[in-house]
């Protein structure tokens, strides 16, 4: 646990590096700037080369405390005798005085509420589970670390890793008050935008004001959620691409390449930034007459350099560059590609929001289905369209319509804050004709984001700051005391931290606070070896999970090298299975010899599950019905087969087999017709089947809530399923698997 | 010629990305067989839909199908059975919905519980959601050692338009407990 100093230490460290390199950047760049933007906009080459040092650390197992001080005192060292922090001439105009005192009382009191909030215990549902349980678990190795079980360690993690460098010093408040550092800092690069190309103050001040009061805005910035930053990477982007636009300098070519890149290796949904850094060089370059070739390959391969370690990465760990999406393309062990069609569908949809035209309402006011708000105001987003009528409005309003574009692949509140800034200055160029009125909608939308007045318009559970948690954050309340009382998921990660040796592992299906233990947690949904288990535990009491139906394939006796069961029928949805694959020869079941050799298409790399004797394991499909998919063996020399007899769940309705045959030479044939059903009693002891299981795939511990489906059969049947309670805190049970 | 190189390359790579599918597996260790339970659970006096146990206790109008994470429509007059080792301090209990869309069609909805035929309540339930409703069953209404039936009447029933059929309620949990 980190005090108050090592904290501050640890976040104001990492600042300082990144803008002592974001400094030596600029400088190597010779990129045009003025005085009062350049420390703004030193952040984001800062912070890319600062994780792209810590990605090399981690790669050679160098992510040590002492590592990171080094490369601090280097940069900063560097810096210094270079003469990189010194100020540059020209200052950008100056906004009126009225305004810059609106701008600060604003700004203060929300720096007030989030400030303290990042400082303080570091509790986020994503946060303190896994975007710091990953780094937390680098950091044990002093390196990267291949993790198959989370598909949440897949993603890119370069503003992860600019976390893990506070972490090492300051732990999780220090990574979360990076975070606040890109929050904070994104109102005065919005500012120097504004003040560099000419909009009038109120339409500066009001687009920063509205973007920094948002809500959502607040309460991601304020924790070691990573999407404010990824915001403010963007806003840099878009500002160094407008600065080159006037001024059309090479260095800002590599640059903007550079962020690009480093935008997909912060979050993936900021891919885009790369495409819309190319198509609009190019564009702007053949309105010039310029050439367009040399800047747009300039620029693309800047960007592929940034994102190439993060694709390389997952291609050689996880058998897929773009991993955990896309593994239909590319299919991997890790990651079920139906279990990321559902995903994807469920990030569309969050929470049962399927109709698109309830989005405006439930992310302005409502706020509890899409997890955040924006606040009212935001409801007034359609004038920024009136800002098209200005040059730099049209910029703004481009600008946020592409980085919408991957918005409706998750509608959560919190993937429109790289929109935001955008918008919100757009606005603020319509409301600056307004004359008071602009002041009074900033004052309005500031009011009604401040946590007591929220209650009254928002839902009741909403995500958002609801104070400003003062004596936790300087840890006048200790820091257990604080997250015990307000973290359900910090009490289970620490009663896993008590009752589980090191290097077991526990399967739990609603995830504790991952990064406030040291154990490996299995969450049910976030790996393929996950998915199994978890649907093996749920089994036990689900009856169309388990194997009572029995499919006879009989027909005349022949001499096979080969056999498979394929499937012919097709589903947009259903998955097919086997639970047990028997063939039958003279004398009744044939032996599972060593020789054979077992195959399936799709999920090649579960086959053995439909030949391990354990009749609650089975091969699913993972993937919808379709014909040609299938399940094989070579018995490596030719066997005299009578029947094929596939034990399967009652829970794939659309399923139509069919079992072919080949001999030492010749075709695959089809053997007999269709099959006999019929019912099988369900395994006995189906209990001890599943738990022998998880010991057996090296599963010693079940962290069960009450309100998990499985919670009350296994309370009341702890004999039955053998296991044993170790622990409990509040509605959750840690058992020991005998 | 240069153009060609490029373009085989890039194919190969493009085909080699989407072919990493494993060699064949040999079967895998066979796991023995577990002998039966240290001790089944011989009465089941409260049970989810999903459970194993659940087409048993379903006497009349409630659907075969399991749906979603393990509830099961009801019809107009649900009726399931429970077997009770005794007569004492036991709880009618039920957990259910009543889907909003349904709702707004129905309006109101009055649910009538008999445990073996007895009238043990009546309960109108004038917003839609997850309802859940418990209460103690007198001793005389039960028989120990034997089958108690429950039924629930559903007042009105949602009429589905395409085939008429009429619904109750989407039933999760529902039996005695202490």
């Amino acid at each position: 646990m980190a005090g108050p100093v090592p904290i501050l230490f640890g976040a104001a460290l990492t600042v300082a590096v990144m803008l002592a390199l974001g400094r030596l950047v600029l400088g190597a760049f010779r990129v045009p700037l003025r005085r009062g933007e350049e420390w703004w906009l030193a952040l984001y080459p800062g912070a890319a080369c600062l994780s792209t040092l810590v990605f090399a650390l981690s790669a050679v197992r160098l992510a040590r405390p002492w590592a990171f001080a080094v490369l601090a005192a280097l940069s900063l060292a560097v810096a210094f005798a270079r003469g990189a922090l010194r100020l540059s001439a020209g200052p950008l105009p100056k906004y009126g005085r009225s305004w810059r005192i609106l701008f600060w009382i604003v700004f203060a009191a929300f720096t007030y509420l989030y400030f303290f909030n990042a400082m303080a215990p570091e509790m986020s549902p994503d946060g303190s589970t896994y975007h710091l349980g990953v780094i937390a678990r680098y950091l044990r190795a002093h390196g990267f670390v291949r993790i198959t079980t989370n598909m949440y360690a897949h993603l890119s993690q370069g503003t992860e890793l600019l976390y893990m460098f506070a972490f090492a010093f300051g732990k999780h408040s220090a990574a979360a008050l990076v975070h606040f550092a890109f929050l904070a800092s994104l109102p005065f690069t919005m500012l120097s935008y504004a003040r560099r190309f000419g909009l009038p103050a109120a339409a500066g001040v009001s687009g920063a004001l509205l973007f920094y009061a948002c809500p959502i805005v607040g309460y991601d910035g304020a924790t070691a959620y990573i999407d404010v930053a990824v915001a403010a990477l963007l806003f840099a982007i878009f500002y160094l691409l407008q600065i080159w636009v006037e001024e059309r300098r090479t260095g800002l070519l590599v640059l903007i390449g550079l962020l690009a890149g480093f935008a997909y290796g912060m979050k993936y949904t900021a891919f885009v930034a790369a495409p819309y850094a190319v198509i609009l060089i190019a564009w702007k370059s053949w309105r010039k007459g310029q050439k367009i070739l040399r800047p747009v390959v300039l620029v693309s391969a800047c960007a592929l350099a940034m994102m190439a370690p993060w694709l390389v990465r997952n291609w050689m760990w996880y058998g897929n560059p773009l991993s955990p999406f896309y593994n239909k393309w590319f299919p991997n062990p890790y990651v079920h590609a139906g279990f990321e069609k559902d995903y994807r569908e469920q990030l569309e949809n969050w929470n049962g929001v399927t109709n698109k035209a309830d989005i405006p309402l439930e992310v302005c006011v409502r706020g509890e289905k899409l997890q955040g708000v924006l606040g009212p105001v935001f409801l007034l987003a359609g004038i920024a369209l009136a800002a098209l009528r200005f040059r730099q409005g049209r910029q703004l309003l481009l600008a946020a319509a592409v980085f919408l574009i991957p918005y409706p692949s998750n509608i959560g509140a919190r993937f429109l804050i790289p929109f935001l800034p955008f918008v919100s200055l757009a606005m603020g160029m319509v409301v600056a004709n307004w004359k008071a009125m602009a002041p009074l909608i900033v004052l309005a939308h500031a009011l009604s984001a401040w946590p007591p007045y929220m209650t009254v318009w928002c839902g009741q559970y909403a995500m958002r700051l609801t104070r400003a948690p003062v004596k936790a954050a300087l840890r006048i309340e200790p820091q257990d005391h604080y997250l015990m009382r307000e973290s359900p998921g910090y009490a289970v990660a620490r009663l896993i931290e008590e009752k589980v040796p090191p290097q077991a592992k526990v399967l739990v299906y609603t995830a504790p606070a991952e990064a406030y233990t040291s154990r490996e947690i299995l969450v049910s949904y976030q790996a393929s070896f996950n998915n199994n288990l978890s649907d093996l535990v749920w089994a036990a009491r689900t009856a169309d999970w388990q194997p009572t139906r029995r499919l006879t394939f009989r027909f005349a006796a022949e001499a096979l090298r080969r056999v498979r069961v394929v499937e012919t029928a097709r589903h947009p949805v259903d998955y097919w299975s086997i639970s047990e694959f028997h063939v039958m020869g003279a004398k009744g079941e044939l032996p599972r010899e060593p020789q054979w050799r077992l195959e399936a298409r799709p999920n090649a790399w579960e086959v053995q599950l439909a030949f391990d004797n354990n009749p609650m394991t089975r091969w699913r499909s993972w993937e919808p019905i379709r014909p040609g998919q299938y399940v094989k063996i070579d018995f490596g020399r030719p066997e005299t087969v009578y029947s094929v007899v596939l034990d399967t769940t009652p829970d794939q309705w659309s399923a139509r087999l069919h079992v072919e045959g080949q001999g030492e030479t010749g075709a695959w044939h089809v053997l007999g017709g269709e099959p006999e059903a019929s019912e099988l009693p369900p395994p006995p002891a189906v209990r001890r089947l599943v738990t022998r299981e998880l010991r057996w795939q090296g599963v010693e511990y079940l962290l069960i809530h009450d309100f998990d489906l499985i919670g009350p059969d296994l309370r009341e049947h702890t004999a039955e399923w053998g296991v044993t309670v170790v622990g409990e805190r509040g509605a959750a049970r840690l058992y020991h698997v005998e | 010629m240069r153009s060609e190189a490029f373009l085989f390359i890039a194919a190969s790579l493009f085909a080699c990305a989407c072919t990493n599918a494993p060699d064949p597996f040999p079967p895998p260790m066979q796991r023995p067989a577990v002998a039966g339970e240290t001790k089944p659970a011989e009465i089941r006096t409260f049970l989810a839909m999903s459970d194993p146990e659940a087409p048993a206790a379903i006497v009349a109008d409630v659907q075969s199908a399991v749906e979603g994470t393990g509830w099961r429509w009801t019809h107009q007059n649900p009726e399931l059975r429970f077997k009770l080792p005794d007569t004492r301090r036991w709880k009618f209990a039920i957990d259910f919905s009543l889907p909003k869309p349904n709702f707004k069609d129905t309006g109101p909805v009055t649910i009538s519980y008999f445990i073996n035929g007895k009238l043990l309540d009546r309960v109108r339930y004038t917003a839609p959601g997850d309802l859940h409703y418990e209460k103690p069953v007198p001793a005389a209404f039960l028989e120990a050692g034997g089958y108690n039936q429950v039924r629930a009447e559903v007042d009105p029933p949602w009429i589905a338009p395409s085939d008429k059929a009429k619904l109750g309620f989407v039933l999760h949990r529902a039996g005695f407990i202490h």
